[in-house]
Order: C-alpha cells, then structure tokens, then sequence
C-alpha cells in the first residue's frame, strides 16, 4: 500500500519536473490593473442601471401619493416636488364648469317669467264691496 | 501600488516561480494551462499585495491556484478554447523508465477529476497532512480523507504500471 503511495509521490516529483518557470510578474501586475479598472467600471454600469431602473417607479409613487386632493402631504422626505404638479391638474376641472354657467345664465332668464306669475294671481278682489 | 511594494510583488515572484509553476503544472496537466493558471492566481494576489506582502503570499497563491482549478467556471471558460498548434507526436520507449513514469502519470492525472487531482498534489507532492488539506480547501477531514482514498483507488486503475515502477 505504502509503495503504490512512495511511487505516486516520486511520480509526481518527476512529473513537475516538466514545468518550464517563466516570470510572470509584470503580466501579473498589468492584469491586476485591468482586473480593478473592470470592476470599477462595471460597478458604475451596475449603479446607472439600478438608479435607472428606480426613478420611474420612485417618480410615479410620489404621484401617487399626492393624487388624493386636500391631502396635506403627510411624507416630509420630498414635499418640494409633488406641490407643482398635482397643483395644475386639480385646478383645471373648474374653468370647464365656470365658463359654461354663462351660458346657463342666460336661460336663468326666465326667472323674470316667473316674476310675472304672482301679478296674475293678485286678480281676484271682486266680492267684497256688495255688502251694502 | 506604489513602485517600492511593485518591487517587492517581482521579488517575491521571481523567487517563488519556480516552486509555484510546478505545483500549476500538476494541477493543470500542461505548461500553457498552467502558466494561465498560475497568472490568474498571481493577478489576484497583486491586487491584495498590499494585504498580503506580510502575511504568507504564497500560501494565497496557492489557495488561489487550488480553488481556480476546482472551479466550474475556469474549467467552462478553458473547454472554449482552440488549440492553435496541434499536438507534438509522443516520444518513444524511454529505457530508463523515467520518460515512461511521467507520461503514465500525467496521463492518468489528465483523466482525474481536477479535485481530486488537486488532492492528491496537496497530499503527494506538498505533503500537506489531512488537517491541512482540509483549511486549504474549506472542507472537513473526513472529505479529504474520502477524496484522497478514491483518486489513489482510481489511479491504481489509470495507471496499473506505476506499481511496477516500484
């Protein structure tokens, strides 16, 4: 047992032998170099995409929390932002409403019509003077 | 890195290589593979030279180069490759043995499975007790111990005639 063992460990030996050493160093060194500015630039790229990725969805929760009206922004972390932007469409339904009570108000004319209603009612003061 | 601990990285290099390249050759099986092997493990300890250089940087060489030749990915990345130059013819008979030994050896190395290979140059040629085998390779005793008993139980079967040599 020992010796198929010894003959591995000289087998080896020998075989090592083989091995032609060459310096490396400065290929070491200049791959070192390489190795660190890709992980610095993937790095970069990871934290682009990831903040890409985010500000839509960070954006759209802020919208959302703004779009309940009257609501006074209870999130003290941004409350900069949303004040703009809600602010013009919450504001836009009323002119629609405003501008056609005008038009409504020129068939509130008719109130005048109505006017002349307790004038036609007023008539009836004929029995009483017969009594003498 | 600055020039002086740039200095000391090629110091420590050219001094280490040799032991170094023979321990990426058993590992590797060939002398190009095992130049690659041995950069990539000397690429990683430049980059913590700064960590390294008073501790044991070669005992990270080594590590580097063990878990390297484990590794799923390197070995991915290697099946890709093409030789460019094919392979030169075998030598003949070699009366002394020795010729023969080491051809049966890389042979049957070759045909191990890289941990297994790694086992037995911790085991056989770096005459590393089980103990610490196992702190190298992040494994238990029992593993190693396991590991070592099938590639030895698997050379007697590549390589029946390194018996013989004995």
């Amino acid at each position: 047992m020992n010796t198929f063992e010894d003959q591995i460990r000289v087998a080896l030996h020998k075989l090592a032998e083989e091995a032609v050493p060459m310096n490396l160093a400065d290929h070491a060194l200049r791959g070192s170099r390489r190795r660190k500015v890709a992980l610095a630039t993937a790095g970069a790229a990871v934290f682009a995409a990831v903040s890409l990725s985010l500000a839509p969805l960070a954006l759209a929760n802020v919208a959302g929390n703004t779009h309940p009206e009257g609501n006074p922004a209870p999130p003290a972390t941004t409350p900069a932002e949303p004040s703009p932007q809600p602010s013009p469409t919450v504001t836009t339904p009323p002119p629609p409403q405003t501008t056609p009570s005008p038009t409504v108000a020129v068939p509130a004319t008719p109130t005048i019509a109505a006017t002349p209603s307790p004038i036609e009612s007023t008539p009836p003061p004929l029995p009483t003077p017969t009594r003498s | 890195m600055d020039a002086a601990a740039q200095q000391r990285f090629r110091e420590f290099v050219a001094q280490r290589t040799p032991a170094l390249m023979r321990v990426a050759y058993l590992l590797a099986g060939d002398q190009h593979a095992a130049e690659d092997l041995l950069q990539t493990a000397l690429t990683r300890t430049a980059g913590r030279w700064r960590h390294l250089q008073h501790t044991d940087p070669e005992g990270y060489v080594r590590k580097v180069m063990y878990h390297e030749q484990v590794s799923w990915w390197r070995r991915a990345a290697r099946r890709r490759e093409t030789p460019a130059h094919p392979v030169p013819d075998r030598a003949g008979v070699d009366p002394t043995g020795q010729a023969d030994l080491r051809l049966s050896m890389r042979e049957a190395l070759l045909r191990l499975a890289p941990g297994q290979r790694a086992m037995l140059v911790l085991r056989y040629f770096d005459d590393r007790s089980e103990t610490e085998v196992a702190a190298l390779l992040g494994c238990s005793v029992g593993t190693v111990r396991s590991q070592t008993y099938r590639a030895v139980k698997r050379l007697r079967v590549l390589a029946p005639e390194l018996a013989l040599f004995a």
